[in-house]
């Protein structure tokens, strides 16, 4: 069964890229348009993974990855960093509150498309 | 999927656009004496989303000029 990914993203045009890249690798793709959206989107979709941005307006990925955790039912659930940035600092931040694993953009399709499948088998 | 493509790389530009009047904003603002955070976090963020599209759609000098305007605001 098609796994579901709930990707948050304040650019429209990064939310389509990443649904035409992982739709065609067989992934179901939901979307938010930043963390707050995004919070509220987990409870009704319920994903096998959460990808996140970081820098968004209203709520940012690293407040995002907090609140999803804080959730119980979400404890578990893997969730991929996507975003332009890649300082250690950054990485180190979005790893305390939670974090998976860390992918920088401008993203590879397939590579990303391994990296989902290596955290969401 | 160059279709498709070609399709959301129009919404990029669009949001270029939207970035840039964004920015403009800020820094207008910033000029006049006001360089509050959020001013500042405003026109870093328009800044970084169109960083991040260019580097999607393989602009490189796009990509390399915003980044290095992301670097003066930091």
């Amino acid at each position: 069964m098609s796994k579901t990914i709930l990707t948050v993203d304040d650019s429209a045009s990064m939310r389509m890229l990443l649904k035409a890249s992982l739709t065609a690798q067989g992934f179901t793709i939901e979307a938010a348009n930043d963390g707050r959206h995004g919070l509220e989107r987990m409870h009704e979709v319920k994903p096998d993974l959460l990808i996140t941005d970081i820098n968004m307006p209203e709520m940012d990925g690293f407040e995002l990855i907090e609140a999803v955790r804080a959730v119980p039912e979400f404890r578990g659930l893997p969730i991929l960093v996507l975003s332009t940035e890649f300082s250690d600092e950054k990485k180190a931040r979005a790893r305390g509150a939670g974090a998976t694993g860390w992918i920088t953009k401008p993203f590879d399709a397939a590579k990303l498309g391994t990296a989902i499948r290596r955290v969401c088998p | 999927m160059s279709d498709d493509l070609d399709d959301i790389q129009a919404i990029f530009f669009e949001e270029c656009a939207e970035g840039l009047t964004t920015a403009e904003t800020g820094l207008s603002a910033m000029n006049a004496g006001d360089v509050s955070a959020g001013v500042i976090a405003g026109v870093f963020r328009a800044v970084h989303s169109i960083k991040g599209g260019a580097g999607a759609f393989g602009h490189a000098a796009l990509t390399a000029f915003s980044h290095r305007f992301e670097n003066v605001l930091d």
